[in-house]
């Protein structure tokens, strides 16, 4: 029994030994390596925010600080309730939180504010409705602010109802077109009622269109009620005039009035870190042209007055169809068109949306339209579709003609370019020493490296992976904006570049350690792999 | 001669030297399970053992990792064949060789124990999904190799006991992931897996530690 005894407790030490030394190789074998990846894909709807020129639809490469208000909770890539985010070069995202859900019956109603400080470039009220889950890309088009416009001139008078913080009255003072103040013509940096306003007008009196955009400066409580007076001739075809200003109680509110008088009031409050969008008070008050009021206390923040004069315009508030055909199961891709009316060459419609099964309509005024109808051209119009890198559109250009383009369907046709191959590309984050890697949810925009701005295009990477039609031996670009932070990285499908890709990327963020790449080259397909490991302490990603 | 003269031939061979050698069964504990073997023995020198073993074992555990704390529910079960050969080297120490036939494997369930705050939304644990790890030896066929003092069936005595230290060769293990919700892409079938990895950790386990005690019942003298 002794020898038993002995023989256990010489296995015991000898076990012991091969444990330690098991835990050593362990901790040397996974350490900094990746072993679990997760997804913290919560958010079932997102929105990415792209800035570009709607008439050459390039992308504005500024930063723009962005304000979103919204009748939902949203959300960065994060999680963190935000509403006031920055996008950078242009491009940006937000996601409405888990919490909330989005259908058609109960969109996603979001008006967007932004401001590029360094350009002037500016979006002043954007108002569009998400009744789409998923991942859905809306183009912006911001317009500058030039300085040294004077605004009108002529007088009015009013005192009639205070309702709201609004006070209202009608009544025609003089034919003319004029938006004034106290019935005094605007001039920039001239104060009225105790602030001080900048804007501008913009006219396309061959086209029958134009608007006057005026900003406050911000800050600037009036000290005594103001009067704003639009007046005009009934020739006009239409005209809405948008008053956003800063209440008492802290809420925005936004007060539309249209030519026949129909009114639309909207507050929007802040509170618990997410704001709220109240349902419209909307009615009709039957003036013709009017006069405004706006009581003393209040900071007004934009004042933006439309109008179209009957030549050869028309209100379109079906818009068009676009019936989309050639898509495979599985594939989908990011469209960007802007539509011109011929004869100004001036732009009434642009969208960006993606295209995500084989059989695709589209209405031109649905998700994220630039506004609830479209002013076209009785003659003639355009549609002209960005350059696809992945497909080939047919046709890339429409002729929409004239008025009949109102509830038309236009078929187009989606095929995909012989000289390109499918590339699967993962991509996975993870910070420096932790073994649980992170697949984002993300759309971000890619373009070959060298091309211009104008061809960025949307790609929508759902856990950590997407599938796109690339040039074999290319380079591409990605950008988005992560944590408010801009996020650029570079990859390419051929192996003799790949060490410079991986440089190009660590010089352009800063915060990344080592990224982990390969590339598995099959006759069908491409697949890149790829790991980024962000230093201690220096990642996007929580 | 017939086949069926030399099947008889061999037969009575078989039994006559069956009926003179020792024959019997040997139950056994181990770090294997626990089983029996069917143990004859050929001369003084050679014995040779077939038989099974089987065991599991459960536990609960839970792996931190950052914000999320899994509870992992596991098994480690085995339930194995296997068939040796113990060759006396001197005395009663004697050297074991054998095959055995898989068997063994882990199967670890695991979810979320708490809610997980993302950001500042609260994401319910049951909405978080699951990540089950599924491990086995590469091999289905399995060398193994003892040294063990004891001499067992050794036809002196009815009962007789052997101790055995040893080691089973797994050669590798297989590792399979599923996983759903936001822990789909650790699932195998992800592009995300990191089989290379995960199966550098398992792969730590080339030799399966044995330690084995047999009691022998002599059935036939």
């Amino acid at each position: 029994m002794k020898l038993i005894q002995r023989l256990t407790l010489l296995l015991s030490i000898a076990l012991f030994a091969v444990a330690c030394d098991l835990q050593q190789t362990f901790d040397e074998r996974i350490d900094d390596k990746q072993l679990l990846v997760l997804s913290p894909d919560f958010a079932d709807t997102s929105v990415q925010l792209v800035f570009r020129d709607p008439e050459t639809l390039a992308v504005i490469d500024e930063d723009f600080e962005v304000t979103i208000y919204a009748n939902k909770r949203l959300v960065d890539l994060n999680g963190n309730y935000k509403n006031e985010f920055i996008a950078r070069g242009g491009v940006m995202e937000f996601s409405v939180s888990p919490e909330e859900t989005v259908s058609e019956s109960d969109p996603l109603e979001i008006i967007v504010e932004a401001i590029a400080s360094n350009t002037m470039q500016q979006i002043p009220f954007y108002t569009t409705s998400i009744k789409r889950k998923g991942l859905n890309s809306l183009m912006l088009a911001p317009i500058s602010i030039p300085s040294g416009v004077e605004l009108g001139s002529n007088r009015f008078l009013s005192e009639d109802k205070k309702e709201n913080n609004l006070l209202i009255s009608k009544e025609l003072k003089d034919p003319q077109l004029a938006l004034r103040f106290n019935g005094q013509s605007i001039e920039n940096g001239v104060d009225y009622s105790g602030a001080s306003f900048f804007g501008y007008n913009n006219y396309d009196w061959d086209d029958g269109f134009g608007f006057t955009n005026i900003g406050a400066l911000r800050g600037r409580k009036l000290t005594k009620p103001l009067e704003i007076s639009v007046s005009g001739p009934t020739s006009f075809f239409s005209y809405d005039l948008e008053l956003t200003f800063l209440n008492e109680d802290g809420a925005r509110v936004r007060y539309t009035v249209d030519k026949n008088g129909y009114t639309s009031y909207q507050r929007y409050i802040k509170s618990g870190g997410s704001y709220s969008l109240f349902d419209s008070a909307e009615g009709m008050d039957p003036t013709y042209n009017h006069i405004l009021g706006i009581a003393e206390g209040v900071e007004i923040l934009n004042i933006l007055f439309f109008y179209y004069y009957e030549r050869d315009l028309k209100s379109c508030p079906r818009g068009f169809n676009l019936q989309f055909d050639g898509l495979e199961g599985g594939e989908k891709t990011n469209l960007i068109y802007k539509a011109t009316r011929d004869r100004s060459q001036s732009v009434f419609a642009f969208a960006s949306f993606n295209v995500d099964t084989p059989s695709f309509q589209y209405n031109s005024l649905q998700d994220g339209s630039a506004s609830a109808t479209h002013y076209i051209s009785v003659e003639t119009n355009t549609l002209e579709f960005a350059e696809n890198s992945q497909y080939i559109i047919e046709p890339r250009v429409i002729d929409l003609g004239g008025e009949e383009l109102c509830g038309n369907t236009y078929t187009v046709t989606l095929k995909r370019r012989d000289t390109h191959k499918m590339h699967n590309i993962n991509l996975s984050m993870r910070n420096e020493n932790q073994n649980v890697g992170v697949a984002l949810t993300f759309s971000a925009l890619l373009r070959k490296q060298g091309q211009s701005d104008a061809a960025w295009e949307t790609v929508n990477f759902k856990q950590g992976s997407t599938s796109v039609y690339l040039e074999e031996g290319g380079t591409y670009e990605v950008k988005l904006t992560l944590a408010d932070e801009p996020f650029e990285f570079t990859f390419t499908n051929d192996l003799s570049l790949v060490e410079a890709a991986v440089q190009a990327t660590k010089r352009n963020v800063s915060r990344i350690k080592d990224i982990t790449y390969t590339i598995e080259q099959t006759a069908d397909s491409n697949t890149i792999d790829a790991e980024i490991v962000f230093f201690e302490g220096q990642s996007l990603i929580d | 001669m017939s086949k069926q003269k030399l099947l008889l031939a061999v037969v009575a061979s078989f039994v006559l030297n069956f009926a003179s050698a020792q024959f019997g069964i040997i139950p056994k504990a181990s770090t294997y399970g626990f089983g029996a073997d069917v143990g004859y023995r050929l001369n003084d020198k050679l014995l040779i053992k077939a038989g099974y073993d089987s065991f599991s074992f459960n536990f609960d555990t839970t792996l931190d990792q950052e914000s999320v704390s899994v509870g992992l529910n596991g098994a480690i079960e085995n339930a194995s064949l296997g068939a040796y050969v113990d060759l006396q080297l001197l005395g009663k120490l004697y050297l074991s060789a054998g095959i055995i036939d898989g068997g063994l494997s882990a199967a670890i369930n695991g979810s979320s124990l708490n809610d997980y705050q993302w950001g500042d939304v609260t994401i319910p644990s049951s909405q978080l999904g699951t990540l089950s790890f599924n491990v086995a030896p590469k091999n289905s066929l399995l060398p193994y190799v003892g040294l063990g003092l004891g001499k067992l069936l050794n036809g002196e005595k009815t009962i007789n006991f052997a101790l055995e230290v040893g080691a089973i060769n797994l050669g590798g293990s297989n590792v399979d992931v599923a996983a759903t919700g936001a822990f789909a892409p650790s699932a195998s079938n992800s592009a995300f897996y990191q089989q290379e990895n995960l199966n550098a950790i398992f792969d730590l386990l080339q030799w399966y530690p044995i330690v084995k005690f047999n009691l022998a019942i002599n059935l036939i003298k």
